[in-house]
Protein backbone atom coordinates (compact mmCIF):
# COMPACT_ATOMS: atom_id res chain seq x y z
CA UNK A 1 0.00 0.00 0.00
CA UNK A 2 3.18 2.64 1.20
CA UNK A 3 4.84 1.55 -1.67
CA UNK A 4 2.24 2.47 -4.28
CA UNK A 5 1.38 5.57 -3.05
CA UNK A 6 5.67 6.43 -2.84
CA UNK A 7 5.59 5.07 -6.41
CA UNK A 8 3.08 7.46 -7.51
CA UNK A 9 4.48 10.22 -5.94
CA UNK A 10 7.69 9.52 -7.62
CA UNK A 11 5.33 9.19 -11.20
CA UNK A 12 4.21 12.79 -10.50
CA UNK A 13 7.50 14.40 -9.45
CA UNK A 14 8.97 12.61 -12.85
CA UNK A 15 5.98 13.76 -15.11
CA UNK A 16 6.12 16.67 -13.87
CA UNK A 17 9.84 17.08 -14.26
CA UNK A 18 9.45 15.45 -17.74
CA UNK A 19 7.23 17.97 -18.64
CA UNK A 20 9.63 20.77 -17.25
CA UNK A 21 12.24 19.34 -19.51
CA UNK A 22 9.72 19.54 -22.60
CA UNK A 23 8.87 23.42 -21.68
CA UNK A 24 12.81 24.15 -21.54
CA UNK A 25 13.22 23.65 -24.77
CA UNK A 26 11.00 26.43 -25.74
CA UNK A 27 13.77 28.53 -25.31
CA UNK A 28 14.93 27.84 -28.49
CA UNK A 29 12.13 29.79 -29.98
CA UNK A 30 13.88 33.07 -28.29
CA UNK A 31 16.12 35.10 -31.01
CA UNK A 32 19.32 33.79 -31.15
CA UNK A 33 22.22 35.80 -32.85
CA UNK A 34 23.71 33.93 -36.19
CA UNK A 35 27.25 32.86 -35.34
CA UNK A 36 30.59 32.10 -37.04
CA UNK A 37 31.39 28.26 -35.84
CA UNK A 38 35.06 26.40 -35.88
CA UNK A 39 35.83 24.39 -38.61
CA UNK A 40 34.11 21.17 -39.40
CA UNK A 41 30.90 22.38 -38.90
CA UNK A 42 28.22 20.54 -40.91
CA UNK A 43 25.40 22.75 -40.26
CA UNK A 44 24.32 24.93 -37.48
CA UNK A 45 21.25 23.17 -36.53
CA UNK A 46 23.73 19.88 -36.49
CA UNK A 47 26.05 22.03 -34.86
CA UNK A 48 24.18 23.15 -32.02
CA UNK A 49 22.53 19.72 -31.58
CA UNK A 50 25.78 17.66 -31.33
CA UNK A 51 27.45 20.00 -28.79
CA UNK A 52 28.16 19.31 -25.44
CA UNK A 53 29.33 22.58 -24.21
CA UNK A 54 32.33 20.93 -22.87
CA UNK A 55 34.99 23.65 -23.69
CA UNK A 56 37.96 21.52 -25.43
CA UNK A 57 38.02 23.07 -29.13
CA UNK A 58 38.05 26.77 -27.13
CA UNK A 59 41.20 25.28 -24.98
CA UNK A 60 43.19 23.87 -27.64
CA UNK A 61 42.90 26.41 -30.28
CA UNK A 62 46.24 27.83 -31.03
CA UNK A 63 45.56 31.04 -32.66
CA UNK A 64 43.33 31.62 -29.81
CA UNK A 65 40.09 32.80 -32.21
CA UNK A 66 37.55 29.94 -30.83
CA UNK A 67 35.81 32.03 -27.75
CA UNK A 68 32.64 30.98 -25.65
CA UNK A 69 29.16 32.16 -26.87
CA UNK A 70 27.32 34.09 -24.14
CA UNK A 71 23.95 34.89 -23.39
CA UNK A 72 23.49 37.32 -25.36
CA UNK A 73 24.24 35.37 -28.32
CA UNK A 74 21.11 33.35 -27.60
CA UNK A 75 19.72 31.11 -24.83
CA UNK A 76 20.74 28.04 -26.89
CA UNK A 77 24.03 29.19 -27.76
CA UNK A 78 25.30 30.22 -23.99
CA UNK A 79 28.67 28.20 -24.05
CA UNK A 80 28.65 26.61 -27.76
CA UNK A 81 32.26 27.81 -29.19
CA UNK A 82 31.84 30.53 -31.57
CA UNK A 83 34.37 32.22 -33.63
CA UNK A 84 35.95 35.70 -32.39
CA UNK A 85 38.71 37.60 -34.30
CA UNK A 86 38.13 40.71 -32.79
CA UNK A 87 40.06 40.17 -30.00
CA UNK A 88 42.61 42.34 -28.82
CA UNK A 89 46.48 41.81 -28.71
CA UNK A 90 46.45 41.81 -24.63
CA UNK A 91 43.97 38.51 -24.99
CA UNK A 92 45.73 37.26 -27.77
CA UNK A 93 49.15 36.72 -25.82
CA UNK A 94 51.00 36.60 -28.89
CA UNK A 95 48.41 34.04 -30.66
CA UNK A 96 47.10 34.94 -34.01
CA UNK A 97 43.76 35.05 -33.44
CA UNK A 98 42.59 33.87 -37.15
CA UNK A 99 41.95 31.02 -38.52
CA UNK A 100 44.39 28.88 -40.91
CA UNK A 101 43.09 25.39 -40.26
CA UNK A 102 46.19 24.74 -38.33
CA UNK A 103 48.06 24.67 -41.44
CA UNK A 104 51.19 24.14 -39.65
CA UNK A 105 50.57 23.84 -36.27
CA UNK A 106 48.40 20.52 -36.49
CA UNK A 107 49.70 19.65 -39.95
CA UNK A 108 46.43 21.36 -41.64
CA UNK A 109 44.12 19.56 -39.39
CA UNK A 110 41.70 21.52 -37.76
CA UNK A 111 43.02 21.09 -33.89
CA UNK A 112 39.53 22.20 -32.57
CA UNK A 113 38.19 19.14 -34.89
CA UNK A 114 39.87 17.00 -34.01
CA UNK A 115 39.35 16.90 -30.41
CA UNK A 116 35.96 17.53 -30.21
CA UNK A 117 34.81 14.18 -28.20
CA UNK A 118 30.96 14.79 -29.71
CA UNK A 119 31.57 15.04 -33.49
CA UNK A 120 29.79 18.43 -33.16
CA UNK A 121 33.19 19.29 -35.31
CA UNK A 122 34.21 16.97 -37.57
CA UNK A 123 37.69 16.06 -39.45
CA UNK A 124 37.16 15.19 -43.15
CA UNK A 125 39.59 14.70 -45.66
CA UNK A 126 38.69 17.72 -48.30
CA UNK A 127 38.61 19.95 -45.43
CA UNK A 128 41.27 22.38 -45.83
CA UNK A 129 42.55 26.19 -45.32
CA UNK A 130 41.78 26.55 -48.85
CA UNK A 131 38.03 25.27 -48.87
CA UNK A 132 36.50 25.58 -45.26
CA UNK A 133 34.06 28.35 -45.24
CA UNK A 134 33.72 29.78 -41.73
CA UNK A 135 31.71 32.90 -43.09
CA UNK A 136 31.97 35.93 -45.52
CA UNK A 137 33.71 39.76 -44.64
CA UNK A 138 31.52 42.40 -44.31
CA UNK A 139 32.90 45.92 -44.79
CA UNK A 140 31.68 48.69 -42.29
CA UNK A 141 31.37 51.81 -44.50
CA UNK A 142 30.09 54.09 -42.15
CA UNK A 143 33.18 53.37 -40.25
CA UNK A 144 35.71 51.94 -42.40
CA UNK A 145 38.77 54.37 -42.37
CA UNK A 146 39.52 53.32 -46.00
CA UNK A 147 35.90 54.16 -46.79
CA UNK A 148 36.46 57.74 -45.00
CA UNK A 149 39.65 58.45 -47.73
CA UNK A 150 42.13 58.14 -45.26
CA UNK A 151 44.48 55.41 -47.20
CA UNK A 152 44.14 52.48 -44.77
CA UNK A 153 45.00 48.95 -46.47
CA UNK A 154 45.78 46.94 -43.60
CA UNK A 155 42.34 44.26 -44.37
CA UNK A 156 44.05 44.01 -47.87
CA UNK A 157 47.33 43.57 -46.50
CA UNK A 158 46.61 41.05 -43.96
CA UNK A 159 43.78 38.75 -46.39
CA UNK A 160 45.72 35.67 -47.33
CA UNK A 161 43.35 34.66 -50.23
CA UNK A 162 43.48 37.77 -52.20
CA UNK A 163 39.53 38.49 -51.60
CA UNK A 164 39.62 41.98 -50.80
CA UNK A 165 40.05 44.32 -53.78
CA UNK A 166 40.47 48.33 -53.91
CA UNK A 167 38.08 50.33 -56.17
CA UNK A 168 39.00 53.82 -57.68
CA UNK A 169 38.90 55.94 -54.52
CA UNK A 170 40.72 52.90 -52.66
CA UNK A 171 37.78 52.01 -50.91
CA UNK A 172 38.11 48.15 -50.03
CA UNK A 173 35.55 45.56 -51.34
CA UNK A 174 35.27 41.76 -50.26
CA UNK A 175 35.30 39.37 -52.99
CA UNK A 176 32.97 36.88 -51.55
CA UNK A 177 33.59 33.88 -53.81
CA UNK A 178 37.09 34.40 -53.01
CA UNK A 179 36.92 35.33 -49.06
CA UNK A 180 37.14 32.01 -46.85
CA UNK A 181 36.15 33.70 -43.34
CA UNK A 182 39.66 33.27 -41.87
CA UNK A 183 39.45 36.93 -39.91
CA UNK A 184 42.40 37.83 -40.83
CA UNK A 185 41.23 40.84 -42.15
CA UNK A 186 38.60 41.16 -38.78
CA UNK A 187 41.88 41.08 -36.32
CA UNK A 188 44.26 43.12 -38.91
CA UNK A 189 41.34 45.94 -38.95
CA UNK A 190 42.43 49.11 -36.41
CA UNK A 191 39.30 50.56 -35.61
CA UNK A 192 38.23 49.94 -32.67
CA UNK A 193 41.08 48.53 -31.39
CA UNK A 194 43.43 51.40 -32.20
CA UNK A 195 41.63 54.56 -33.03
CA UNK A 196 37.75 55.07 -32.37
CA UNK A 197 36.07 55.96 -35.29
CA UNK A 198 32.39 57.64 -35.02
CA UNK A 199 30.85 58.92 -38.45
CA UNK A 200 27.50 59.91 -39.36
CA UNK A 201 26.82 60.36 -35.50
CA UNK A 202 27.13 56.92 -35.23
CA UNK A 203 30.17 55.28 -33.02
CA UNK A 204 31.81 52.58 -34.20
CA UNK A 205 30.68 49.17 -32.54
CA UNK A 206 32.16 46.22 -34.00
CA UNK A 207 35.74 46.78 -36.23
CA UNK A 208 35.15 48.56 -39.74
CA UNK A 209 35.63 44.80 -41.55
CA UNK A 210 34.13 41.23 -39.56
CA UNK A 211 33.20 38.13 -40.61
CA UNK A 212 29.91 37.34 -40.43
CA UNK A 213 28.27 33.95 -40.83
CA UNK A 214 27.32 32.52 -44.87
CA UNK A 215 24.13 34.02 -45.50
CA UNK A 216 23.40 36.28 -42.39
CA UNK B 1 46.51 9.27 12.85
CA UNK B 2 42.99 9.90 12.58
CA UNK B 3 41.19 8.90 9.84
CA UNK B 4 39.94 11.70 7.22
CA UNK B 5 36.00 11.89 7.22
CA UNK B 6 34.65 10.70 4.05
CA UNK B 7 32.89 14.49 3.40
CA UNK B 8 36.24 15.86 3.53
CA UNK B 9 37.74 13.74 1.26
CA UNK B 10 35.14 14.21 -1.44
CA UNK B 11 35.66 17.94 -1.10
CA UNK B 12 39.19 17.92 -2.00
CA UNK B 13 38.72 15.20 -4.38
CA UNK B 14 36.50 17.80 -6.52
CA UNK B 15 38.99 20.63 -5.61
CA UNK B 16 41.93 18.69 -7.69
CA UNK B 17 39.00 18.03 -10.51
CA UNK B 18 38.61 21.46 -10.54
CA UNK B 19 42.04 22.86 -10.30
CA UNK B 20 42.79 20.14 -13.12
CA UNK B 21 40.12 21.36 -15.04
CA UNK B 22 41.47 24.91 -14.73
CA UNK B 23 44.79 24.37 -15.50
CA UNK B 24 43.70 22.68 -18.58
CA UNK B 25 41.79 25.59 -19.79
CA UNK B 26 44.92 28.11 -19.69
CA UNK B 27 47.57 25.11 -20.91
CA UNK B 28 46.13 24.41 -24.29
CA UNK B 29 45.90 20.87 -23.87
CA UNK B 30 42.43 19.91 -24.23
CA UNK B 31 41.27 18.74 -20.99
CA UNK B 32 37.50 19.98 -21.30
CA UNK B 33 35.25 20.07 -18.70
CA UNK B 34 33.38 17.15 -16.75
CA UNK B 35 30.95 17.16 -20.15
CA UNK B 36 34.10 15.80 -22.42
CA UNK B 37 37.04 14.89 -19.75
CA UNK B 38 40.27 13.81 -21.41
CA UNK B 39 43.37 14.72 -22.51
CA UNK B 40 43.74 15.69 -26.44
CA UNK B 41 41.61 13.90 -28.57
CA UNK B 42 41.04 11.15 -25.61
CA UNK B 43 38.13 12.06 -23.64
CA UNK B 44 35.48 10.35 -21.33
CA UNK B 45 32.26 11.74 -22.29
CA UNK B 46 29.03 12.59 -20.37
CA UNK B 47 26.64 9.84 -21.45
CA UNK B 48 24.01 11.58 -20.90
CA UNK B 49 25.46 14.72 -23.27
CA UNK B 50 25.77 12.11 -25.84
CA UNK B 51 22.65 10.65 -25.70
CA UNK B 52 21.01 14.28 -26.03
CA UNK B 53 23.61 14.75 -28.55
CA UNK B 54 22.86 11.63 -30.95
CA UNK B 55 18.86 12.39 -30.33
CA UNK B 56 19.16 15.69 -31.30
CA UNK B 57 21.65 16.01 -34.46
CA UNK B 58 20.48 13.12 -35.25
CA UNK B 59 23.98 11.99 -36.19
CA UNK B 60 25.53 9.01 -35.78
CA UNK B 61 29.26 9.58 -34.49
CA UNK B 62 31.70 6.19 -34.17
CA UNK B 63 34.16 8.93 -32.18
CA UNK B 64 31.88 9.69 -29.66
CA UNK B 65 30.37 6.08 -28.78
CA UNK B 66 34.01 5.00 -28.19
CA UNK B 67 34.30 7.97 -25.70
CA UNK B 68 30.96 6.88 -23.88
CA UNK B 69 31.81 3.68 -24.16
CA UNK B 70 34.86 4.27 -21.94
CA UNK B 71 32.65 5.70 -19.55
CA UNK B 72 30.17 2.94 -19.14
CA UNK B 73 33.21 0.74 -18.57
CA UNK B 74 34.09 3.22 -15.95
CA UNK B 75 31.18 3.07 -14.25
CA UNK B 76 30.55 -0.62 -14.43
CA UNK B 77 34.38 -1.22 -12.86
CA UNK B 78 33.28 1.79 -10.11
CA UNK B 79 30.20 1.52 -10.17
CA UNK B 80 28.34 5.58 -9.36
CA UNK B 81 31.21 6.92 -8.01
CA UNK B 82 31.16 10.45 -10.25
CA UNK B 83 27.46 11.59 -8.27
CA UNK B 84 29.28 11.76 -4.41
CA UNK B 85 32.93 12.37 -5.75
CA UNK B 86 33.06 14.07 -8.86
CA UNK B 87 29.99 16.05 -9.41
CA UNK B 88 29.91 19.94 -7.60
CA UNK B 89 26.00 19.65 -6.55
CA UNK B 90 26.27 17.32 -3.00
CA UNK B 91 28.87 19.73 -2.30
CA UNK B 92 27.45 22.92 -3.25
CA UNK B 93 23.95 21.73 -1.33
CA UNK B 94 25.86 20.78 1.69
CA UNK B 95 27.68 24.55 1.98
CA UNK B 96 25.02 26.72 0.66
CA UNK B 97 21.68 25.72 2.70
CA UNK B 98 18.46 25.66 1.63
CA UNK B 99 15.62 27.68 3.06
CA UNK B 100 13.64 25.40 4.71
CA UNK B 101 14.01 25.17 8.83
CA UNK B 102 16.83 24.27 9.90
CA UNK B 103 17.03 23.08 13.60
CA UNK B 104 18.18 19.85 14.66
CA UNK B 105 15.20 18.23 15.28
CA UNK B 106 13.54 19.44 11.64
CA UNK B 107 16.58 17.58 10.57
CA UNK B 108 16.46 14.71 12.00
CA UNK B 109 12.63 14.35 11.63
CA UNK B 110 14.21 14.78 7.68
CA UNK B 111 16.20 11.97 8.09
CA UNK B 112 13.70 9.50 9.54
CA UNK B 113 11.01 10.53 7.25
CA UNK B 114 13.64 8.99 4.68
CA UNK B 115 14.15 6.50 6.75
CA UNK B 116 10.28 5.43 7.12
CA UNK B 117 9.87 5.57 3.50
CA UNK B 118 12.54 2.96 2.83
CA UNK B 119 12.10 0.68 5.62
CA UNK B 120 8.13 0.11 5.25
CA UNK B 121 7.17 -1.16 8.24
CA UNK B 122 7.28 1.26 10.53
CA UNK B 123 5.63 1.89 13.93
CA UNK B 124 3.33 3.83 11.79
CA UNK B 125 -0.06 2.39 11.39
CA UNK B 126 -0.73 0.91 8.14
CA UNK B 127 -3.97 3.27 6.84
CA UNK B 128 -2.42 6.40 7.06
CA UNK B 129 -1.53 8.14 3.93
CA UNK B 130 0.98 10.30 2.52
CA UNK B 131 -0.07 13.01 4.90
CA UNK B 132 0.23 11.37 8.46
CA UNK B 133 3.65 9.46 7.48
CA UNK B 134 5.68 12.28 7.99
CA UNK B 135 4.24 13.31 11.29
CA UNK B 136 3.97 9.75 12.55
CA UNK B 137 7.67 9.91 11.73
CA UNK B 138 8.64 12.95 13.08
CA UNK B 139 7.48 11.15 16.22
CA UNK B 140 9.19 8.13 15.74
CA UNK B 141 12.52 10.04 15.28
CA UNK B 142 11.79 12.62 18.41
CA UNK B 143 12.61 9.54 20.39
CA UNK B 144 15.31 8.42 18.40
CA UNK B 145 17.12 11.20 18.54
CA UNK B 146 16.56 11.73 22.31
CA UNK B 147 18.15 8.47 22.96
CA UNK B 148 21.71 8.77 21.63
CA UNK B 149 23.61 5.59 20.50
CA UNK B 150 20.66 3.14 21.00
CA UNK B 151 17.33 3.39 19.15
CA UNK B 152 14.09 1.66 20.63
CA UNK B 153 13.86 -1.52 18.99
CA UNK B 154 9.95 -0.27 18.78
CA UNK B 155 10.60 0.82 14.77
CA UNK B 156 12.40 -2.69 13.54
CA UNK B 157 9.93 -4.42 11.29
CA UNK B 158 9.76 -8.41 12.18
CA UNK B 159 11.16 -10.64 9.21
CA UNK B 160 7.69 -11.41 9.17
CA UNK B 161 6.89 -8.43 7.94
CA UNK B 162 9.25 -7.81 6.13
CA UNK B 163 8.81 -11.05 3.56
CA UNK B 164 5.40 -10.05 3.56
CA UNK B 165 6.64 -6.95 2.16
CA UNK B 166 8.81 -7.14 -0.58
CA UNK B 167 11.25 -9.72 -1.64
CA UNK B 168 13.84 -9.92 -4.28
CA UNK B 169 16.92 -8.67 -5.46
CA UNK B 170 18.82 -5.84 -3.55
CA UNK B 171 20.08 -4.14 -7.12
CA UNK B 172 16.89 -4.70 -9.58
CA UNK B 173 15.61 -1.60 -11.36
CA UNK B 174 13.43 0.31 -9.85
CA UNK B 175 11.36 3.29 -11.48
CA UNK B 176 12.03 6.53 -9.62
CA UNK B 177 11.43 10.55 -10.85
CA UNK B 178 15.00 11.03 -12.19
CA UNK B 179 13.64 8.41 -14.84
CA UNK B 180 10.79 10.62 -15.67
CA UNK B 181 13.00 13.19 -16.16
CA UNK B 182 15.88 11.21 -18.09
CA UNK B 183 12.52 10.62 -21.01
CA UNK B 184 11.87 14.01 -20.63
CA UNK B 185 15.09 15.90 -21.12
CA UNK B 186 15.80 13.16 -24.52
CA UNK B 187 12.04 13.30 -25.72
CA UNK B 188 12.98 17.34 -25.44
CA UNK B 189 16.38 16.94 -27.23
CA UNK B 190 14.84 14.83 -29.61
CA UNK B 191 12.19 17.39 -30.59
CA UNK B 192 13.44 20.79 -30.71
CA UNK B 193 17.19 19.70 -31.52
CA UNK B 194 19.63 20.70 -28.88
CA UNK B 195 20.81 19.58 -25.63
CA UNK B 196 18.49 20.66 -23.39
CA UNK B 197 19.26 19.37 -19.88
CA UNK B 198 22.85 20.50 -20.83
CA UNK B 199 21.48 24.26 -20.15
CA UNK B 200 20.63 23.63 -16.48
CA UNK B 201 23.04 20.85 -15.88
CA UNK B 202 24.62 21.84 -12.37
CA UNK B 203 28.11 20.31 -13.68
CA UNK B 204 27.58 22.42 -16.39
CA UNK B 205 26.67 25.71 -14.84
CA UNK B 206 29.41 24.96 -12.25
CA UNK B 207 32.31 24.86 -14.57
CA UNK B 208 30.59 27.65 -16.94
CA UNK B 209 30.45 30.17 -13.87
CA UNK B 210 34.02 29.29 -13.01
CA UNK B 211 35.15 29.87 -16.40
CA UNK B 212 33.02 33.18 -16.60
CA UNK B 213 34.57 34.93 -13.65
CA UNK B 214 38.10 33.11 -14.97
CA UNK B 215 37.74 34.81 -18.47
CA UNK B 216 36.35 38.26 -16.84
CA UNK B 217 39.65 38.60 -14.83
CA UNK B 218 41.98 37.24 -18.29
CA UNK B 219 40.38 38.33 -21.15
CA UNK B 220 38.10 41.46 -19.75
CA UNK B 221 34.97 39.84 -21.36
CA UNK B 222 31.64 40.92 -19.36
CA UNK B 223 28.28 39.71 -20.18
CA UNK B 224 25.12 38.53 -18.38
CA UNK B 225 25.98 35.29 -18.55
CA UNK B 226 28.11 36.09 -15.60
CA UNK B 227 25.09 36.69 -13.41
CA UNK B 228 22.49 34.56 -15.37
CA UNK B 229 24.85 31.04 -14.28
CA UNK B 230 25.44 31.08 -11.11
CA UNK B 231 22.13 32.69 -9.93
CA UNK B 232 20.25 29.46 -11.81
CA UNK B 233 22.89 27.20 -10.11
CA UNK B 234 21.62 28.99 -6.88
CA UNK B 235 18.23 28.28 -7.35
CA UNK B 236 18.70 24.56 -8.36
CA UNK B 237 20.53 24.34 -5.19
CA UNK B 238 18.27 26.38 -3.27
CA UNK B 239 15.18 25.27 -4.34
CA UNK B 240 15.88 21.78 -5.26
CA UNK B 241 17.01 19.67 -2.10
CA UNK B 242 16.29 16.74 -3.42
CA UNK B 243 18.08 17.34 -6.81
CA UNK B 244 20.36 13.87 -6.72
CA UNK B 245 18.24 11.19 -5.59
CA UNK B 246 14.78 12.98 -7.57
CA UNK B 247 15.30 15.35 -10.76
CA UNK B 248 19.06 14.13 -11.78
CA UNK B 249 18.77 12.65 -15.29
CA UNK B 250 22.65 12.09 -15.64
CA UNK B 251 22.54 10.73 -11.82
CA UNK B 252 19.46 8.39 -13.56
CA UNK B 253 21.60 7.50 -16.55
CA UNK B 254 24.72 6.32 -13.98
CA UNK B 255 22.35 4.26 -11.78
CA UNK B 256 21.11 2.39 -14.97
CA UNK B 257 24.50 1.44 -15.82
CA UNK B 258 26.06 0.48 -12.37
CA UNK B 259 23.32 -2.31 -12.43
CA UNK B 260 26.47 -4.24 -13.75
CA UNK B 261 28.49 -2.98 -10.95
CA UNK B 262 29.79 -6.05 -8.70
CA UNK B 263 32.43 -3.68 -6.73
CA UNK B 264 32.89 -1.28 -4.14
CA UNK B 265 29.39 -2.40 -2.25
CA UNK B 266 28.44 -1.22 0.97
CA UNK B 267 29.66 -4.23 3.08
CA UNK B 268 28.42 -5.31 6.94
CA UNK B 269 30.50 -7.02 9.02
CA UNK B 270 27.54 -9.25 11.19
CA UNK B 271 30.06 -9.61 13.90
CA UNK B 272 30.29 -6.00 14.60
CA UNK B 273 26.98 -4.47 13.46
CA UNK B 274 24.61 -4.01 16.81
CA UNK B 275 21.45 -5.17 15.27
CA UNK B 276 22.99 -8.35 14.10
CA UNK B 277 25.23 -8.89 16.80
CA UNK B 278 23.72 -7.30 19.54
CA UNK B 279 19.92 -6.63 18.28
CA UNK B 280 19.85 -3.26 18.74
CA UNK B 281 18.38 -1.70 15.92
CA UNK B 282 20.65 1.31 15.43
CA UNK B 283 20.17 2.08 11.16
CA UNK B 284 22.91 4.83 11.53
CA UNK B 285 24.01 3.54 7.97
CA UNK B 286 20.27 4.08 6.83
CA UNK B 287 19.75 7.32 7.79
CA UNK B 288 23.18 8.37 7.32
CA UNK B 289 22.97 7.19 3.28
CA UNK B 290 22.46 10.58 1.32
CA UNK B 291 20.46 8.29 -1.41
CA UNK B 292 18.44 6.72 1.36
CA UNK B 293 19.38 3.32 0.83
CA UNK B 294 18.89 1.24 3.74
CA UNK B 295 21.74 -1.02 2.97
CA UNK B 296 21.26 -3.16 6.70
CA UNK B 297 18.33 -4.21 4.45
CA UNK B 298 18.58 -3.55 1.28
CA UNK B 299 15.83 -6.42 0.03
CA UNK B 300 13.15 -3.95 1.12
CA UNK B 301 14.96 -0.86 0.82
CA UNK B 302 12.65 1.79 -1.24
CA UNK B 303 15.98 2.32 -3.28
CA UNK B 304 17.71 0.20 -5.37
CA UNK B 305 21.51 -0.85 -4.02
CA UNK B 306 22.16 0.19 -7.91
CA UNK B 307 21.99 4.00 -6.65
CA UNK B 308 25.00 3.74 -4.07
CA UNK B 309 27.29 6.60 -4.67
CA UNK B 310 30.16 4.96 -2.56
CA UNK B 311 29.90 8.25 -0.69
CA UNK B 312 31.24 6.40 2.36
CA UNK B 313 28.70 8.17 4.65
CA UNK B 314 27.23 4.89 6.06
CA UNK B 315 30.85 3.84 6.79
CA UNK B 316 31.44 7.31 8.81
CA UNK B 317 28.37 7.37 10.70
CA UNK B 318 28.29 3.19 11.78
CA UNK B 319 29.29 3.07 16.04
CA UNK B 320 31.07 -0.01 15.23
CA UNK B 321 33.17 0.49 12.04
CA UNK B 322 31.54 -2.36 10.93
CA UNK B 323 30.79 -1.12 7.25
CA UNK B 324 33.39 -1.66 4.89
CA UNK B 325 33.50 -1.19 0.91
CA UNK B 326 35.75 -3.75 -0.29
CA UNK B 327 37.16 -3.70 -4.38
CA UNK B 328 35.59 -7.00 -4.61
CA UNK B 329 32.44 -9.07 -2.69
CA UNK B 330 33.84 -11.48 -0.20
CA UNK B 331 33.13 -14.86 -1.13
CA UNK B 332 31.80 -16.35 1.58
CA UNK B 333 31.17 -13.11 3.23
CA UNK B 334 30.62 -12.35 7.16
CA UNK B 335 27.25 -10.75 6.41
CA UNK B 336 27.65 -9.57 2.93
CA UNK B 337 24.54 -6.82 2.47
CA UNK B 338 24.93 -7.68 -0.95
CA UNK B 339 25.18 -11.20 -1.04
CA UNK B 340 22.22 -12.11 2.06
CA UNK B 341 19.41 -12.08 -0.61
Amino acid sequence: MKKVSVSRRGFITGAVGAGCMLALGGVVMLPEQALCRPPGTRSENAFVGACVRCGKCIEVCPNACIVPATIEDGVVNLRTPKLGFSRSASQLRGAMGWCDHCTEYNNGVAKCAEVCPSGALTTTDDSSFDTMQLGVARIETDWCLAWMMKGCTLCKNACPQEAITFDEHNRPHVDESLCNGCGSCEQACVSLESVSVSAGGRSATTRAINVVPVGA
Amino acid sequence: MKKMKASTLRALVMGVILVVVAIGYFTAVGIGNLSGFGFDVFAFLCPLGYLESLLASKIFVPRALISVIAVVLLIIVLGRVFCAWMCPMPFLQKIIPGLGKKSKKAKGAKDAAALSENAPAQAAPPAVGDDAAPAAAEASVAVASEATSVAPAAAEPTAQEIDAHIGGKPNRFKFDSRYGVLLGALGSAAIFGFPVFCLICPVGLTFAGVFLVMRLFAFGETTWAIIAVPLVLLLEVVFFRKWCSKICPLGAVISLISGANKTLRPTIDDGKCLDTSKGISCLRCAKSCPEHINIREPELSEVSLNNCTKCRECSDHCPTQAITFPFLPSRKGKGDAVEKE
